[in-house]
C-alpha cells in the first residue's frame, strides 16, 4: 500500500519527476482525453512492468533496454489496434500521442529501475502507483484546462461509440471571461502545468518542514 | 547582477525623466479620445475623463498585484511599499491597449504583466521579457475578438463619426501594395499620421510626440538611442525599396515608420533597460532584427501588427546578443557573422517583398498552368482550376486565337454526371459565354474561368514554355471522408476532413436519419477558430441545416467557417442528402 | 517554393517543441547550459534526419505492401534505436572528450519524443521522399533553435531571485508557454 502511495505523491512522474511530458501536455485539453491516456500509460505500464519482472532472469545485460523497447513497443501497438477498431474518433484525436507513450520515459524508466530489478508483486503494485500517479496529474490538468478554456467538463464524448452515454457539463454561465481560449492553446499547457509543479513543490516543502 | 542595474539615485532618476516624457502622450490621448469625442457630444462626462480612467486603472493594479506578491513573500509592509517602479508595466500597458479593451480583462491583463511575466521572474531587474508586452500579447491572443466586436481600438468619435480601421489594419486589406490614395487620403495628409490624429491604440499614435520623447530621452541618457536609431532606420530602409521599385514615393517609408505604434515602441518598449542588450554590439544587432521582424510580421503575416512581436521574440535573445557583443570587443570576426546575415536578409527581404507584391495583380488565384507548350502557332495548355469540391485539371489546346481542343482530365467534383449529361464541355469549346449548368454551377462557372484564363494567358502571357511536374500528379482532394461507423439502425458516425484557413479540419458528423444531430470538432489548426464558438457556429449549422447553403460565414473567420460549412455539405451531397450544387 | 515554405512551417510556425510538445523532456531537463543544449541539438537532427529516411523506405517498400501497417510503431523504434547505439559507439570511440560531457543522454535520445515524433509525423502527412528530408531537418532545427535560446534564457535565470517554489522547472514552464504564445504569432508566413 504504502508503495502505491509512494509512486502516486513523492515520486509523481509528472508533477515531481517531471517525466512523460510530450503526451501529458498535448492531450489534456479536454477531461476525456486525459482519462483515456491515463488508462493507455497504465495499462501499458502494469503490463509492462510485470512481464519485465517475470522474464528479468532471462534477459542477458546488454540485450537489456533493446528487449524491454520491443516488450513496450508491443503492448503499445496492441492498444493501437484496440483503439483504432473500437472508438475510432479517439484515435483521429489522440493522434500520435499513443505511439509515442512508447518513447514515454516514465515506462522505461520503471522498466529499468523497479521491474528489472524487485520481485513481480513488488513490480506490479509500483506500476500501479506510478500510474495512478499519473493519472492524477492528468486528470488535474485536463480539468482546469478545459474548465478554464471551454467552460465545459467533457467525461464521456468520444467514447460513447461503445458505451453510448454522453455527459458533457457546463461549468459556469455565459460570460466574457471563461472561457478564456488560451488554455486550449499550448501556453496554457505549460502555463497550467508549471503552476501546478510549483503547487506541488510548495505544499511538498511545507510537509517536510512539519 | 548586471550592469543593466545602476545605483537607487540614478535609477530613480531616469524613471522621473521616463514619466516626464510620457506625460505629453497621456495629455494627447487624453485629448484626442476624450475631450474631442466630448466636445462633438458622442459620449458623456465618463468618456471624456476615460483615457485617463483607463491607463490609471492598469497603472493602479501592477502596482497592487505586486504589492500583495511581495506582502506574501516578505510579510513586511514597509518592504513591500518599497517604490521598485511597478506601475510602469501597468502605465505601459494602458498605452498600447484598444481603448475598447474590457476593464475586467484589463485588468487579468495586468495581473499577467506584474506577475507572470515580472515578479515570479524574480521582480525589477530580472524578468526576461518586457512585461507589458506580454500583458499585451496575451490579451490579443485571448480577447482580440471580443475587444473587436466593442469598437476595438476606435474611441466614440471615431466609431460614430469616422467608421475606419488602423492605418495598418487598413493597409493588410488592401490587395497588393497600395498607393498615397488608399493608404494615406483616408487620415488626410501624411502629417495627420505622423501628428497622430487617426485611429490606433491608447497612447501609441502620435509619431512626433514620440520623436519629442526619444530627443529629450537621449539628451538626458536615459534610454539606449542605438536600439530606436537602428530599428527605424532598418525599417525605413527596407520599406524604402519595397515603395520604390512599386513607384511610390518617400512617403511610403515615412508612412511605415510613422504608423502602427512603432515609434511608441521603438522609443518606449525597445528601449526597456532590464530587457535589451548591454553591450553596444548587441544594441546594434538588436536593433537590426527587430527592424527585420517587423517588416516580416508586417508584410508576410496575415496580423497586420508587427512590433509587439518582434520586441518579444528578441527579448529572447538578448543573452546571446550580450555575448556576441562582450566577444566581438576583442574578436572583430565573430561579431561580423551575425551582421553579415543582417545584412543579408535585409536586402534579401526588400527585393524579394519588393517583387512578390508587384506581381499580385489580377492573376486568378484559384488558375494555374501546369505546363505550356507553343508548337509554331498551336500552343497546349495544361491548367487547373479549382472547382466545387475538387481541383479540375484540363487540357485546352489553341491554334491562332481558337479553342481546337477542350478536354477534360481529372476532377472529383460531386455531381459532375450534370456537366457530362449536358455535353457541357463541346458546347464550352464553341462558345465560352453560354449558361451554367443547373445542379453544376459551381462546376460550370470553374470551366469557363479556365478557358477564359487560359485565353488571356495565349493573348498576354509570355511566349516561351512552361514545364510543371505537377502536371503528372495527382491533385490532392480538399475535402475527404475518413471514416463511417453505423452507430444503430438510423443512426451513423461520420469522420471528415476539409481544408480551413491555414490547414486541415477535421469533423465528427452525426446523422440520425440523415438529419445532423451533432457536429464536433475534431482538430483544427485555425487561428480564429474560436470565433466560430464564440458565435455558436455549429449549433447555427445544426439548426438550419435545410438551409445550410444559406449560412453566412464568420467575418474575420471566413476561411474557418467556410471550411467548416463547405465540408458539412459535401458530406450532405456525397451521402444523398442534397442533391445538387447551388 | 513548397518546399521552402514547409521547411519555414517546420522551423518557426509548428516548432515540434513549442506546438506539438515534443522534445520536452531534453528541454527542460538538458538545457541548462549552452554547449550541452548545442551538442544536443545537432545530435538529435542527425538522428532524426537518418531515422526519417530509413524509415520512409522500410514504410513504403515493405509495410505497405504487405499490409501490416501495424507494425510501424515497433519498427521505427527499432530503427532509431539502433541508429542511436551505432551514433553512441562512434562517439564514445572517436571523440572521447565529447562523450564525457554529454554521457547517458545521447542513450536517452532514443526516448526522445521529437525523434520517433517526426518520424511518425512524415508517414501521418503522406510526404515523399524530399518531403520527408526537408520536414525532419527543420523540425530538428526548429529543436535546436529553441532548446539553444531556452538554455542562454536559463543561465540567466540561474541568477535571479525566483521565488522557491517556482525554481527550475515551474519558471522554466512559464518561459515555455510565454514562448508558445510568440512563435504563435508566425502562423501564416
Amino acid at each position: 500500500m504504502k508503495k502505491i502511495i509512494n509512486g502516486i505523491i513523492y515520486e509523481n512522474p509528472i508533477l515531481v519527476s517531471t517525466l512523460g511530458l510530450c503526451g501529458a501536455l498535448a492531450v489534456t485539453n479536454k477531461v476525456e482525453n486525459g482519462i483515456v491516456m491515463s488508462i493507455c500509460v497504465l495499462i501499458v505500464l502494469l503490463l509492462s512492468n510485470t512481464i519485465i519482472s517475470i522474464i528479468k532472469k532471462l534477459v542477458p545485460e546488454n540485450v537489456k533496454i533493446p528487449v524491454f523497447i520491443i516488450i513496450i513497443a508491443t503492448l503499445v501497438t496492441i492498444i493501437e489496434i484496440l483503439l483504432k477498431k473500437y472508438a475510432p474518433s479517439l484515435y483521429q484525436i489522440l493522434g500520435i500521442y499513443i505511439p509515442l507513450i512508447v518513447v514515454n520515459c516514465i515506462i522505461l524508466g520503471r522498466a529499468i529501475s523497479v521491474a528489472s530489478k524487485e520481485k513481480i508483486t513488488t513490480s506490479i503494485l509500483d506500476g500501479l502507483g506510478v500510474g495512478l500517479g499519473y493519472s492524477l496529474a492528468l486528470i488535474l490538468l485536463s480539468t482546469i484546462r478545459e474548465v478554464l478554456g471551454n467552460n465545459t467538463i467533457t467525461l464521456m464524448d468520444n467514447l460513447s461509440a461503445i458505451t453510448g452515454y454522453k455527459a458533457i457539463y457546463k461549468v459556469f454561465p455565459n460570460n466574457e471571461i471563461i472561457p478564456l481560449n488560451i488554455f486550449n492553446k499550448q501556453a496554457g499547457a505549460f502555463l497550467t502545468l508549471g503552476i501546478l509543479i510549483a503547487l506541488a513543490k510548495y505544499i511538498g516543502g511545507k510537509h517536510e518542514s512539519n | 547582477m548586471g550592469p543593466f542595474i545602476k545605483d537607487k539615485n540614478t535609477t530613480k532618476k531616469m524613471m522621473n525623466h521616463l514619466l516626464i516624457a510620457l506625460t505629453p502622450i497621456i495629455i494627447f490621448s487624453f485629448i484626442k479620445n476624450g475631450f474631442i469625442p466630448y466636445k462633438k457630444g458622442y459620449t458623456n462626462i465618463v468618456g471624456l475623463f476615460y483615457p485617463l480612467i483607463f491607463i490609471g486603472i492598469s497603472t493602479l493594479s501592477t502596482f497592487i498585484f505586486e504589492t500583495i506578491f511581495k506582502l506574501i513573500r516578505t510579510k513586511n509592509i514597509k518592504e513591500a511599499l518599497k517604490n521598485t517602479y511597478s506601475i510602469f508595466p501597468g502605465l505601459f500597458l494602458g498605452l498600447i491597449l484598444p481603448i475598447n479593451t474590457p476593464i475586467g480583462i484589463l485588468i487579468l491583463g495586468s495581473l499577467v504583466s506584474s506577475i507572470i511575466a515580472k515578479m515570479l521572474f524574480g521582480g525589477f531587474g530580472k524578468n526576461i521579457f518586457n512585461p507589458a508586452l506580454v500583458g499585451r500579447l496575451f490579451i490579443i491572443s485571448v480577447f482580440a475578438s471580443t475587444i473587436m466586436s466593442k469598437g476595438g481600438y476606435l474611441n466614440p468619435y471615431e466609431l460614430d463619426a469616422i467608421t475606419q480601421s488602423t492605418p495598418l489594419t487598413n493597409a493588410s486589406v488592401i490587395t497588393g501594395i497600395g498607393n498615397y490614395e488608399t493608404l494615406v487620403r483616408p487620415y488626410g495628409r501624411l502629417l495627420n499620421i505622423f501628428i497622430g490624429n487617426i485611429p490606433g491604440a491608447v497612447g501609441e499614435t502620435s509619431a512626433l510626440l514620440c520623436l519629442l520623447a526619444f530627443i529629450y530621452l537621449t539628451y538626458f541618457k536615459v534610454i539606449k538611442w542605438k536600439i530606436p536609431v537602428t530599428y527605424i532606420l532598418t525599417v525605413f530602409s527596407i520599406t524604402y525599396v519595397i515603395g520604390g521599385s512599386n513607384d511610390l514615393g518617400i512617403w511610403y517609408p515615412l508612412f511605415q515608420i510613422f504608423s502602427g505604434g512603432l515609434m511608441f515602441g521603438a522609443v518606449f518598449m525597445a528601449t526597456d533597460p532590464v530587457t535589451s542588450p548591454v553591450t553596444p554590439i548587441g544594441q546594434i544587432l538588436y536593433g537590426l532584427f527587430l527592424g527585420i521582424l517587423t517588416v516580416i510580421f508586417r508584410y508576410l503575416t496575415p496580423f497586420p501588427e508587427g512590433v509587439l512581436t518582434s520586441i518579444l521574440t528578441m527579448n529572447m535573445f538578448v543573452m546571446i546578443l550580450d555575448k556576441i557583443g562582450s566577444i566581438g570587443r576583442f574578436n572583430f570576426k565573430i561579431a561580423l557573422i551575425p551582421f553579415i546575415v543582417a545584412w543579408l536578409l535585409i536586402i534579401g527581404l526588400s527585393f524579394g517583398i519588393a517583387v512578390t507584391l508587384n506581381k499580385t495583380e489580377e492573376i486568378d488565384p484559384n488558375f494555374s498552368i501546369l505546363s505550356k507548350e507553343i508548337n509554331q502557332n498551336k500552343t497546349t495548355y495544361i491548367v487547373t482550376q479549382k472547382g466545387y469540391s475538387s481541383t479540375l485539371k484540363g487540357q485546352i489546346i489553341i491554334e491562332n486565337g481558337n479553342i481546337e481542343e477542350f478536354k477534360i482530365l481529372d476532377q472529383n467534383d460531386s455531381f459532375y454526371s450534370k456537366i457530362e449529361e449536358n455535353n457541357y464541355i463541346e458546347k464550352l469549346k464553341e462558345n465560352n459565354e453560354i449558361d451554367t449548368v443547373s445542379g453544376a454551377t459551381i462546376t460550370s462557372t470553374a470551366l469557363k474561368n479556365m478557358i477564359k484564363n487560359t485565353l488571356n494567358d495565349y493573348k498576354t502571357g509570355k511566349k516561351e514554355n512552361i514545364i510543371n511536374e505537377e502536371a503528372t500528379k495527382e491533385p490532392k482532394p480538399t475535402f475527404e471522408i475518413i471514416s463511417e461507423t453505423q452507430i444503430d439502425e438510423a443512426t451513423k458516425e461520420y469522420i471528415i476532413k476539409n481544408k480551413g484557413f491555414s490547414g486541415d479540419i477535421k469533423l465528427k458528423v452525426t446523422l440520425t436519419n440523415n438529419q445532423i444531430k451533432e457536429i464536433s470538432v475534431l482538430e483544427q489548426n485555425d487561428s480564429y477558430f474560436h470565433m466560430l464558438e464564440e458565435n455558436n457556429y455549429i449549433n447555427t449549422i445544426i439548426e438550419n441545416q435545410s438551409n445550410i447553403k444559406e449560412i453566412d460565414t464568420i467575418s474575420g473567420a471566413t476561411y474557418s467557417s467556410k471550411g467548416v460549412k463547405e465540408g458539412i455539405i459535401k458530406l450532405l451531397e456525397q451521402v444523398g442528402v442534397i442533391n445538387e450544387q447551388i | 517554393m513548397n518546399l521552402i515554405s514547409l521547411f519555414i512551417t517546420s522551423v518557426l510556425t509548428e516548432n515540434i517543441v513549442l506546438t506539438k510538445f515534443l522534445g520536452l523532456c531534453p528541454f527542460f531537463g538538458n538545457s541548462k547550459k549552452e554547449e550541452t543544449a548545442l551538442a544536443m541539438g545537432l545530435c538529435v537532427t542527425l538522428v532524426t534526419t537518418l531515422s526519417s529516411v530509413i524509415t520512409y523506405f522500410i514504410y513504403h517498400l515493405i509495410l505497405v505492401p504487405t499490409k501490416t501497417e501495424y507494425l510501424s510503431t515497433l519498427m521505427f523504434i527499432l530503427v532509431i534505436a539502433s541508429l542511436v547505439q551505432l551514433l553512441v559507439l562512434i562517439i564514445k570511440n572517436k571523440y572521447k572528450k565529447l562523450y564525457k560531457s554529454l554521457g547517458i543522454y545521447l542513450s536517452l535520445i532514443t526516448t526522445n519524443c521529437a525523434v520517433l515524433g517526426v518520424v511518425l509525423l512524415n508517414i501521418n502527412n503522406n510526404y515523399n521522399l524530399l518531403e520527408t528530408i526537408v520536414y525532419s531537418l527543420g523540425s530538428s532545427i526548429g529543436f535546436m533553435l529553441v532548446i539553444y535560446v531556452f538554455s542562454t534564457i536559463r543561465e540567466r535565470l540561474e541568477q535571479s531571485d525566483i521565488p522557491k517554489c517556482f525554481q527550475g522547472i515551474p519558471i522554466a514552464l512559464i518561459t515555455a508557454s510565454i514562448m508558445a504564445l510568440i512563435f504563435e504569432r508566425f502562423k501564416g508566413i
